[in-house]
């Protein structure tokens, strides 16, 4: 709980909890006039100033002091009142005692935090949309990377999915569900209100953190416009409080350690064994030539997973300072992170710091500037993590001695002890003894270890976000703004392939090098207007907002390299490539929006805001972007006036429009000028050398508008027992239009596809919150907070291009589609028939005949017209869950603290190729399909496809994990007083301590996502290992 | 107030200065839009060049994994050699294996990237053509031809693989259903092929190898003649003939520098890569070799035993430049990337290697002047037919005088000639022998053919945006 640290804040914002009263009461003793002193707090203990202290029936009384202490005049047996804001009024009759220590519990009725929305903030119980709040409490002392990997299980209707497990790399957000075919689905992020690109939760510091609020609903989005669509998290951060510097460090050391695939480790004996069972007893050449290799290497038998899922370390050190003058806060903070990643090589450090002064100039004038550098080095995964993990349990790493004996001298004169060993250097070897020579090889283009260790791929970002405001109020209640926010991000990347990462050698080598400077500049200008008229409150706000967004981009590429002595341009003899994209994006806002309430119990609230962006040709240009929400907080109606049973209970409804002029197209030029027909470079070579050519690059689309988004929320947000369960219920259903999407356009037209506004998906869920204190009996104390969200994702119509398959990597017919009625791109394909499958003995190569597995399955005909075509392809599944949740547990028991969220994800499905790789060796293969046809096991040989185009490849990526435990012991406040400090926390936790997928999943994660493209969302190949962490971490505050 | 003078005058002049027109209307500079462009006569000229980029295709293997891209010619192998008794994919992996087993899917990634790039080729074509105006009046005539070249070139492929299909020779937008989705009679596409070359051959001269010449569009419209469904075998040797007398061409002495030497003699006309660079260069060579993996993707090309047994059989010294032997398994040895053999490592730009795909060249004429000739008579004694004949068969060492050429002698001789060199299956379809040969070449290797495997399906993804109205060729 944080309330103390929130209290002491000017204003009494977030005033959250409950907590039970704790009374120290005075002995009563007749005397007349005295002084009674003493000083008033929080039932935690935080000292409260500007309490008004009254004797009761009098106009006597005074006002607590800085540090919460007063001192009143009065006789025994009179009764004092002790008032403030928030709080409930207390009434202690005082007597013979004249100290006197008072503790103020929280006014439930009161119960109002205040949560910051679009442009403003608001009173929680005025909110008429879908907003949910996460105060920064214990987030930052979960071991992650980034920010946002700390909110999984937080928010209803919010999904975080680690689809990319390496250190640093971006969960993927997703705000109720996907909206769009082709775009990127994120939410809006607002720092300190300003628009930021989401990258920038890689660069931010927990611990400067005060609190997230996520708009949901297009009704509170929809005054962001055009970046609402996909909902707002809007980042506060914390300000420095009046009084003295206060000073913080905090600490955490945590071990990662992944969990493997036990589906994929298959050592030699297993190998052997498999075979064999499925072969009656036999092992082919290659096994038995396997066998001889590792004997002959001294029994060489490793599971590749433990060599390349080594483990690592995460640390992090963050100091700041903060405080305040009557007039100035500050803060400050500095946080270096390294986090070592758990597969080999990946690795991630941060170095962020922050500055932040809001000021009072002069009465009413207010200023504040606002910084945040970052620095992030990162080394990333050269390739997917299948390649290595299939690797032969026998093949060493290096050479030595013994390896070499079996290397052709003839082929491979220059191999000695210490290079990487490759299967192709035993292309002629006599292993077996017997005079035969034969390969036992599974990819063999290269060292599995030397494909990692020999390919450094870094990532460099310098970022700097930044913001300064002036704000005036004109008069009470009315306040002109205006705010300037820049956001500056560079990042270079490097990708040196060395010398010997290939068995080609040099001529493998290269090196990429991408420089790209991104610049985002905002100012918001706006006029605001609240007031309270007896029991009408009224606010307005009007503004203006102008953006404008450039991104260079350039890239280049060297090779030629003889060594590894220069990793960089100068060492390459040529220059394979570049190219250079530059982008520029600007964008008008004009927004107004009002809010009334009566008496507190009837809720209006409507905004509209008119977006205009350069990305939109002269006659569609504008988009309208209007919102209502309404609102009834019940509880406050006479007839349920001092319930005890329904302490809150408020119905809201809300409908809005918000847009969206994002689509991705993979050609950042298209989707910033898809108005105009745009030329590209098409050289060609004549004579043997370069002439320059010219072609049309896009079908230009000068109607192309606005893609909109409309919802409808209807929620009741509830407070029972004296709010000792509160919690809400929303369902929404949100339609989305005139999707921005890539159309497949006829081939003849010159063109593969056209950007056109076409289709619409509709995405519709229920979300629950529910938070209870089950014990407060002090000292102990357990609450459990339960949230759980819903999501059904459809196609509601697709124009023509319904039923469009959509294109597939790694060169295979398309497994996607898009088909009225049901998810977007949901996968497609055939139905592999249970009762067969091909028999062992068409099946030749040792590794596919384990546990049965074959590169092709039989299918069903599913229309039975006796041939299998495109016809018997089906919906095989989707990757979008159906249902998360997690439930929280928190339990104090004196100094000590414990929580953990159990946290899960129902219904999704994911395509995982890593069987393909894993199963299959890619060369080799000899199945004929006429044969099963002539022996009758088939009845064509249609009925035989690639295993990786049916459903026994799509597997279900539920999942239940226990997310987070913590447990913490904070040094009594007496005794951290003795080192001079204000507040000690030692703490252990962990992250996904147990995880739990569903059986039939095999790879290493089921959140991965190799591709987060819409179009092909869903698919991996096993996947970047998931892990569990585990961590010791220290907070120091004086 | 001061304050409130200063913020208010601060807000309205941002407002204010950003309210222009221009503001929302920013232009890209690193890209050039269309209006801007197209106003001198190299601008024309880079418009003609951008068609040979087409066909040039992007090469897969420097170029991410995605189907967007649209590979010209060189997916080309698949969509022939392996559909003709000649190679086959290694492994039965992914839809590169679909061709040689005559499992074809309607919606088959390879197929249907090369019928989206024949139809660049067609658009780019008919669309730099109204751009003719900003040309020198005296290139006009030349650049048409050129574009009409390519354009029939794009035609001979599509129509010789696909059937009749869509025959559009001006822009069409994505409205024009009519045009996109009408499958045009294979007669009528001949006519506007045979239309086009002809006007190629009238501008066009002999200045360039790896562009269209007046030799190329008569070379390929001998082709045409001879392919057509009522052959024109007089038009055919008319043209062979004004090729060879010509004398701009003329045989190799060695049969290894027609492919390791570019530009060659006996090239007529070839399409260009550049080694290293990955933009012009080509993924093929790499796909073409198996043993040592060399490429993003390999072992897509593998002989068949039969075609082996022809090689070295009938091939004379064509044999060993022809094959290359890994470790007792035969490969491709034409295009080795850039010339070198897995003994090299496949040399240092394995897979962006800069061999030049070879559409015509002088040998392919000398037998189809024989072809005109026999002019579908079972044999020939003729002494031109004779002496083309014997030109190919000397340079390859096999210097026995022929005194007669059958239908069998000329198949057999182009099978040798121009193994791998994507001939084979129209060959095959030419001299009417397709069903019977491949018939019993699926029989011998377990696969199943039927006549309506000779067509390739059109790509369904057009059949779907057509709404049916495209009807698919028969068998798919």
């Amino acid at each position: 709980m944080k309330n103390c640290l929130l209290i002491k804040r000017a204003g009494l914002r977030c005033l959250f909890s409950v907590v039970t009263l704790m009374l120290l009461y005075a002995q009563v003793h007749a005397q007349e006039n005295q002084s009674y002193t003493g000083q008033v707090t929080s039932a935690e203990g935080e000292t409260l100033p500007g309490v008004t202290v009254m004797v009761k029936g009098t106009t006597n009384g005074t006002i607590t002091d800085m540090n919460g202490n007063f001192n009143v005049k009065a006789t025994s047996g009179d009764v004092l009142t002790f008032s403030f804001v928030g709080f409930l009024t207390q009434e202690i009759e005082v007597g013979s005692q004249t100290s006197l220590n008072v503790k103020m519990n929280l006014d439930l009725k009161q119960l109002d935090e205040v949560v910051v929305v679009g442009y403003g903030t608001q009173k929680k119980s005025s909110i008429t949309g879908s907003v949910s709040k996460v105060v920064n409490e214990d987030l930052d002392q979960m071991a992650v990377s980034r920010v946002d990997d700390a909110l999984i299980g937080q928010v209803s209707g919010v999904n975080i999915q680690a689809t990319d497990a390496e250190p640093g790399a971006a969960p993927t957000i997703t705000v109720r569900g996907f909206g769009s075919v082709t775009a990127d689905s994120g939410p809006a992020v607002v720092v300190d209100g300003v628009i930021v690109n989401s990258d920038f939760l890689g660069n931010m510091n927990m611990n400067d953190i005060e609190s997230f609020e996520v708009l949901k609903d297009a009704a509170s989005a929809a005054i962001y416009g055009s970046e609402g669509a996909n909902g707002v998290i809007i980042i506060t951060t914390k300000n420095g409080k009046k009084g003295k510097p206060s000073f913080s460090y905090e600490t955490f050391f945590g071990r990662k350690e992944a969990f493997g695939s036990e589906e994929y480790k298959k050592d030699l004996t297993d190998w052997a064994e498999l075979e064999a069972a499925a072969n009656d007893g036999q092992l082919s050449d290659g096994t038995l030539q396997a066998l001889a290799i590792s004997e002959a290497l001294g029994g060489l038998d490793r599971d590749w997973q433990d060599v390349f899922f080594n483990g690592g370390n995460i640390v992090s050190h963050s100091v700041s300072a903060r405080g305040g003058t009557d007039k100035t806060d500050y803060s400050a903070s500095l946080k270096y992170l390294h986090d070592e990643g758990v597969v080999i090589f990946d690795d991630y450090k941060l170095y962020t710091g922050s500055i932040k002064i809001n000021t009072e100039l002069i009465d009413g004038l207010k200023f504040g500037v606002n910084a945040t550098p970052s620095y992030v080095k990162r080394r990333t995964l050269p390739t997917s993590v299948h390649n290595p993990i299939r690797q032969s349990p026998w093949l060493p790493i290096y050479h030595t001695e013994e390896s070499l004996q079996f290397i052709d001298r003839e082929e491979f004169p220059d191999v000695q002890v210490g290079d990487y060993f490759n299967e192709d250097h035993l292309l002629s070897a006599d292993y077996n003894g017997d005079g035969s020579t034969g390969r036992a090889r599974t990819t063999g283009d290269m060292n599995p270890y030397a494909q990692y260790a020999e390919r450094e791929h870094y990532e460099y970002q310098t970022n700097l976000l930044s913001s300064t405001y002036l704000s005036y109020d004109i008069l009470e209640g009315l306040t002109v703004r205006t705010s300037l926010g820049l956001t500056l991000e560079q990042r270079k990347r490097t990708r040196w392939d060395g010398t010997n990462h290939h068995s080609a050698g040099n001529s493998r080598a290269q090196y990429n090098l991408q420089n790209r400077f991104r610049t985002r500049v905002i100012s918001d200008n706006t006029v605001s207007y609240n007031k309270t008229f007896g029991d009408h409150d009224l606010s307005l706000l009007g503004g203006v907002t102008i953006q404008r967004r450039t991104s260079e981009e350039s890239t280049i590429t060297g090779n030629g390299y003889t060594n590894d002595l220069l990793k960089n341009l100068e060492g390459a003899t040529n220059i394979a490539e570049f190219a250079e994209i530059n982008i520029l994006r600007k964008k008008i806002g004009y927004f107004a929006r009002v809010n009334y309430a009566y008496k507190d119990r009837y809720l209006f609230n409507a905004s509209f805001r008119r977006d205009g962006s350069s990305v939109f040709g002269v006659d569609s240009k504008w988009g309208n972007f209007p919102a209502v929400s309404i609102g009834w907080n019940m509880h406050n109606e006479g007839f349920l006036a001092n319930n005890d049973l329904l302490s809150i209970i408020k119905l809201r409804a809300s409908y809005g429009l918000t847009g969206s002029e994002n689509f991705s197209v993979g050609d950042d030029i298209i989707n910033t000028w898809p108005y105009l027909a745009l030329l590209q470079n098409s050289n060609y070579i004549s004579d043997n050398s370069v002439v320059p050519g010219v072609s049309p690059l896009n079908i230009a689309n000068t109607l192309l508008q606005w893609e909109a988004s409309s919802e409808l929320t209807v929620g009741v947000d509830y407070g029972l027992f004296k709010n000792r369960v509160t919690g809400s219920i929303d369902f929404y259903r949100r339609v989305s239009d005139n999707l921005l999407l890539e159309n497949p356009v006829s081939y003849v037209t010159g063109f593969n596809t056209g950007i056109v506004n076409l289709g619409e998906v509709e995405n519709r869920g229920w979300e629950f919150e529910l938070r209870t204190i089950n014990i407060d009996q002090d000292p102990f104390k357990w609450s459990t907070s339960f949230i759980a969200s819903t999501n059904e994702n459809e196609l509601t119509a697709f124009g023509d291009s319904d039923g469009a398959l959509l294109e597939d990597t790694y060169g295979r017919n398309s497994q996607y589609i898009n088909l009225v009625g049901n998810p977007i791109s949901s996968f497609y394909g055939y139905v592999v028939d249970r009762s067969k499958s091909v028999p062992n003995e068409y099946v030749t190569t040792p590794w596919q005949t384990i546990n049965g597995f074959a590169e092709d399955a039989i299918v069903l005909d599913l229309n039975g017209d006796g041939i299998i075509t495109n016809e018997d392809k089906t919906i095989l599944g989707d990757p979008y869950p159906d249902i998360i949740l997690s439930i929280t547990n928190d339990f104090a028991y004196g100094p000590f603290d414990l929580s953990f969220m159990v946290q899960g994800s129902f219904g999704a499905e994911v395509k995982n190729i890593g069987d393909q790789y894993f199963y299959t060796w890619w060369q080799g293969t000899t199945t004929n399909p006429q044969d099963l046809v002539d022996a009758g096991i088939v009845p064509h040989q249609s009925f035989l496809q690639e295993k990786v185009l049916t459903d026994e490849v799509v597997q279900s990526a539920s999942y239940l994990s226990l997310r987070n435990v913590n447990i913490g012991y904070n040094l009594p406040k007496a005794t951290a007083a003795k080192f001079g400090l204000s507040n000690v926390r030692l703490y252990v936790s962990g992250q996904n301590l147990i995880y739990r997928t569903s059986d039939e999943y095999s790879g290493f994660n089921p959140e991965f996502i190799d591709d987060d493209n819409p179009r092909k969302y869903g698919e991996q190949r096993a996947g970047t290992p998931l892990f569990r962490t585990m961590t010791v971490g220290l907070n120091v505050n004086f | 107030m001061k304050p409130i003078k200063i913020m208010i005058m601060a807000i309205f002049g941002l407002v204010a200065s950003s309210c222009d027109d221009e503001f929302l209307n920013p232009l890209p500079d690193s890209s050039v839009t269309v209006d801007a462009y197209f106003d001198s006569d190299e601008d024309v000229l880079a418009g003609i060049i951008g068609i040979y980029d087409a066909i040039q295709g992007v090469n897969e293997n420097t170029e991410t994994n995605d189907t967007d891209f649209n590979r010209g010619v060189q997916f080309e192998y698949l969509l022939t050699e392996h559909r003709s008794d000649n190679t086959r994919s290694a492994t039965l992996e992914g839809s590169r294996a679909d061709f040689h087993r005559y499992i074809i899917d309607p919606n088959n990634v390879q197929s249907e990237d090369y019928w989206a790039s024949m139809y660049e080729v067609i658009f780019r074509a008919n669309n730099i053509m109204n751009y003719m105006d900003v040309a020198n009046p005296g290139n006009v005539a030349k650049y048409t031809a050129e574009a009409k070249f390519l354009r029939a070139y794009a035609y001979f492929n599509l129509v010789r693989l696909y059937g009749g299909v869509p025959l559009v020779t001006e822009v069409v937008i994505a409205e024009e259903t009519d045009k996109l989705f009408t499958r045009a009679s294979v007669d009528d596409i001949y006519s506007q092929i045979i239309e086009d070359l002809q006007e190629a051959i009238l501008s066009l001269d002999y200045s360039h190898k790896a562009r269209a010449s007046k030799g190329a569009a008569q070379a390929l419209l001998a082709k045409v003649y001879l392919t057509q469904s009522t052959p024109n075998y007089d038009g055919a040797q008319q043209l062979c003939e004004e090729i060879i007398n010509s004398q701009e061409y003329s045989l190799e002495d060695n049969f290894y520098d027609v492919f390791y030497s570019e530009l060659n003699n006996e090239i007529i006309f070839a399409i260009q890569y550049q080694s290293g660079n990955s933009e012009e260069s080509q993924g093929f060579s790499a796909e073409f070799t198996s043993t040592i993996r060399a490429g993003r993707q390999d072992g897509l090309n593998i002989p068949e035993n039969n075609l082996i047994a022809d090689l070295q059989a009938f091939g004379g010294n064509r044999t060993d430049v022809s094959l290359t032997n890994v470790l007792g398994n035969y490969e491709v040895g034409k295009f080795l990337p850039d010339g070198f053999d897995w003994t090299q490592n496949y040399g240092t730009n394995t897979g962006d290697a800069g061999n030049d795909w070879i559409v015509l060249r002088y040998a392919d004429v000398l037998l189809m002047h024989v072809e005109a000739i026999l002019a579908g008579t079972p044999s020939t004694g003729n002494a031109n037919a004779l002496s083309s004949f014997q030109a190919v068969r000397n340079r390859a060492g096999i210097t026995n005088p022929v005194t007669s050429i059958s239908v069998n002698d000329l198949l057999q001789e182009r099978r040798v000639e121009f193994a791998f060199e994507n001939h084979r299956f129209f060959d095959l379809v030419r001299f009417g022998v397709a069903d019977a040969v491949l018939s019993g070449y699926a029989d011998d290797n377990g696969y199943t053919f039927t006549g309506t495997d000779l067509l390739l399906p059109i790509p369904s993804r057009e059949i779907n945006l057509s709404g049916g109205v495209l009807n698919q060729n028969p068998g798919y």
